[in-house]
């Protein structure tokens, strides 16, 4: 979409006398800021960050496939992105590996609307499907829909780009996949629109993380990256206890996001963040890259040591 | 010996020196092919896309080339109304400069959604965005007559219908070509930025797809083959327009 | 203070023709043409008021006058390509002038997007008649350019130009032509030849042209008038004897040039 500035959210707790100065991190989001991302937003309105001794610099992209090429080029330390995109990223030599994860669930959904023509995904067939993020979701969606029994040459694949709601509100397409379960189907509610979704770990998908950080090979192990995972662990768990108050912080930080809506998603998607985030469930990571190679998205499946690391919560050290 | 070296070589030679310095640059700075991909890789990539690249080209291809058609046709007739008549003039400028100022990026999502995700909506971006350009070359070409010949037209008793098609006309041809030059150069740019809002077809759609995968070597690919597209398109333009124009010779070589 | 002139044909008519080329045959009874009160004003100025002059069937007349006197503006009134603040112009035999008028200007006007043959046959073009390729081919013969008549105007010389000018005024074959400092851009010489062959040519019409240059005037015309003063007046014509094109060197026509000298550089502001 249109070039977005740059968000910059610098804490400037103010600090006793001796203290450290705090560390600083660029971290790029995956797209506007959004509920998905709501323990980063607590993190740094709630001080868990300056606690930690941390100066966390947040940036919204203009487009989804840029943040993780921007980490890996050096103009960034974080980015956030899809654990399905890591196997894309590990196969062109992206030196790129996964430290923490902000959401362990798949959110991405086929969905469509309840009045059409599709009840089944089976009923995709000869028929438009939208979709956003090439690359992965047709792979995803293809995986869906041969689970169908449907030959994925059978449907055809058409790039809306993140107009997801309109397209299917105009009935451009059929159904689209790209809806994430905590978003486009309260959206397209909220329009007078009902929708049925399909989620890929039902049809023919293995379970994944949705949303995960990446850092540079080399940065792998640095010490502030166990800081910045124990801030985030400690912001979701506040966030769990205190759900209303973490919407009232989001909007006031982000007026443009205070709407009922986006409370309404805000809600819906706490359920899905991960309590852990800097453990790895390497069994997942296996299973997903054997997914990938089966489809031949990848030439091989890598070592899941190679694309993703644990990460220990380690405490900050500002002086109280 | 300059001379001596073929119309169609000193392009060939420009190009291999491009490459030659791309590859340099490449081998040099140790970018990673993720950022630039080095000319192997990318010669690869259009030999095994071969077939993908040469559809998209169809599709974008057509996009372009209908967008220009139906611009121009447009676009002539607004300047012929406006010229002739005061009224269309006072109307339909305003509008000709907000299809100007107003940048197509931001038209690009609503025209999709108009339009839908097929051929309409990039032919609609292109004719936008060429619109002005031939609107203004040729309506300032038509007010632009020579007096002296519309003088001698009216007393050789030419009708206001014989002098807009014998003298008006032939007169503004060469602002036309300059305005059809600029809108051949531009119209690839509608076709393009409307498949990147919305597509499953075409060169646009193929840089973008390639680009979410990572697969820079194809997107380089089809930034190449986009570029000659552009180029032999607007190459050809240009001879047809310098046949139709034998008579409005170059100048530049006179001092 | 206004005068009416009256301009008499020359003594000897038609008899002294040039044998070397034979012209086409001139319109039956070219009508004389006549300026009754014309006046202009333009941007709260008087260019002129009251003009009244006549000129006989079958003469040329030449106006002179300094830059900017009004000369080309009066010719385009003449012409119908202008319209005056006051007066009008009409031909003695009554009829329309409309569809009766040769017109050519400083430069040639070809259009460059034509072949000088298909410049000469321009109105018939513009008129959507059938053009007249014969006669067109006849006419550049006439004038010395008939090897040219597939080339492109950009291709031929100034003279070579307005002698495809000339051809296409002839053949509109019209009674009255009008013609403002058509060979001014060309150099002496070719101005020289190309004077000759429209004297010759346009015998037998009514002729006004409109020039700065003395030597012009006095080689062309039958009779010579100064447009001068602001607001301009017409002065007394000045009668010049002998067939046309005449020697540059003739006796008269030395004298007076001369005198069209002194009096264009007494009128003149400066």
């Amino acid at each position: 979409m249109i070039a977005r500035c740059l968000l910059t959210l610098l804490l400037c707790l103010p600090c006793p006398a001796g203290a450290r100065a705090a560390d600083t991190l660029t971290v790029i989001l995956d797209w506007l800021p959004n509920p998905d991302e709501a323990p980063l937003f607590i993190a740094a309105h709630e001080g868990f960050f300056a606690r930690h001794n941390l100066a966390v610099r947040l940036i919204a992209p203009s487009d989804a496939s840029t943040p993780p090429i921007v980490a890996a080029a050096g103009h960034a330390d974080i980015a956030i992105t899809y654990q399905p995109q890591l196997y894309l990223l590990a196969a062109h030599g992206v030196p790129l590996v996964r430290f923490a994860t902000l959401i362990n669930t798949p959110l991405d959904s086929i969905i469509a609307p309840t009045g059409g023509p599709i009840k089944t995904l089976g009923d995709l067939k000869r028929r438009t499907l939208g979709f956003a993020v090439p690359g992965v979701e047709e792979v995803l969606a293809q995986a869906m829909i041969a689970s169908a029994g449907v030959h994925p040459a059978d449907v055809r694949l058409v790039n809306v780009n993140f107009q997801i709601v309109s397209a299917l509100m105009t009935r451009r397409v059929d159904a689209t996949i790209s809806a994430y379960r905590n978003k486009e189907i309260y959206e397209l509610r909220a329009h007078g629109m009902d929708a049925r979704p399909f989620f890929p770990e039902e049809h023919g998908v293995p379970a994944y993380d949705e949303l995960i950080f990446v850092t540079r090979r080399g940065m792998a192990g640095d010490p502030r990256l166990g800081r910045f995972v124990a801030a985030l662990q400690e912001s979701t768990a506040w966030l769990l206890d205190h759900p209303d108050q973490g919407f009232a912080d989001f909007a006031a930080d982000y007026p443009a996001q205070s709407s009922q809506l986006v409370h309404t998603q805000w809600n819906a998607t706490l359920c899905r963040l991960d309590k852990s985030p800097g453990l790895l469930d390497n069994a997942r990571y296996r299973t997903f890259g054997a997914f990938l190679a089966a489809k031949k998205l990848i030439p091989a499946a890598p070592e899941v040591a190679d694309i993703a690391v644990q990460t220990e919560p380690v405490s900050g050290g500002a002086a109280p | 010996m300059k001379r001596h070296i073929a119309p169609f070589l000193r392009p060939l030679i420009t190009l291999a020196g491009l490459v030659g310095i791309w590859w340099l640059l490449q081998w040099l700075s140790g970018i990673p092919s993720y950022l630039l991909p080095d000319p192997p890789s990318v010669a690869a990539a259009l030999w095994h896309q071969r077939d993908l690249l040469a559809w998209s080209t169809m599709t974008t291809l057509t996009e372009t080339v209908l967008g220009l058609l139906i611009g121009t046709v447009l676009g002539s007739i607004c300047a012929l109304g406006m010229v002739f008549s005061p009224l269309m003039q006072r109307w339909l400028m305003p509008l000709l400069l907000l299809s100007q100022a107003i940048p197509v990026f931001a038209l690009a999502p609503l025209l999709v959604l108009w339009f839908g995700f097929g051929m309409a909506s990039k032919v609609v971006m292109a004719v936008l965005i060429i619109f002005f350009p031939v609107t203004a070359a040729f309506s300032d070409g038509l007010r632009r007559t020579e007096i002296g010949w519309l003088d001698l037209a009216r007393t050789m008793n030419a009708s206001p219908a014989s002098m807009l098609r014998y003298v008006r006309l032939p007169a503004a041809l060469p602002a036309f070509g300059s305005g059809l030059r600029v809108a051949t150069a531009i119209a690839p740019i509608g076709a393009v930025v409307g498949e990147w809002v919305g597509a499953s077809a075409g060169l646009g759609y193929v840089m973008l797809n390639a680009n979410a995968r990572i697969e820079t070597d194809v997107m380089f690919a089809a930034l190449l083959v986009l570029a000659a597209m552009a180029i032999t398109l607007w190459v050809l333009v240009d001879r047809v327009l310098r046949r139709v124009l034998f008579w409005a010779p170059d100048t530049s070589a006179i001092a | 203070m206004t005068e009416t002139y009256h301009f008499a044909p020359p003594p000897g008519g038609a008899a002294n023709l040039l044998a070397e080329r034979a012209a086409p045959p001139p319109p039956p009874a070219p009508p004389a043409l006549m300026i009754d009160g014309l006046a202009l004003h333009y941007g709260g100025r008087t260019i002129f008021e009251n003009l009244n002059f006549t000129i006989a069937g079958g003469e040329f007349v030449v106006l002179l006058g300094t830059s900017g006197v009004g000369k080309t503006s009066l010719l385009k009134i003449v012409a119908g390509l202008a319209t005056p603040s006051a007066g009008r112009v009409t031909a003695s035999d009554g009829l329309p002038l409309k569809h009766r008028i040769a017109y050519m200007g400083q430069q040639d006007l070809l259009y460059p997007w034509l072949t000088v043959q298909q410049n000469v046959m321009l109105g018939s073009r513009l008129r959507r008649e059938k053009p007249d390729a014969t006669r067109a081919l006849d006419l550049l013969e006439r004038v010395g350019l008939a090897d040219r008549a597939r080339a492109l105007p950009a291709q031929l010389s100034g003279g070579m130009r307005q002698r495809a000018a000339i051809a296409r005024t002839l053949y509109e074959d019209r009674p009255i032509v009008l013609m403002d400092e058509p060979f001014s851009a060309l150099d002496t010489f070719t101005r020289a030849r190309v004077q000759d062959l429209a004297a010759e040519l346009l015998r037998g019409r009514t002729a006004l042209l409109i020039t700065h240059d003395p030597l012009e005037a006095c080689r062309l015309g039958h009779h010579l008038v100064v447009l001068a003063g602001h607001p301009a007046t017409l002065g007394p014509p000045i009668s010049v004897h002998g067939p046309t094109p005449r020697a540059p060197d003739d006796d008269e026509l030395l004298h007076t040039q001369g005198r069209l000298l002194r009096l264009l550089t007494e009128q003149s502001p400066e």
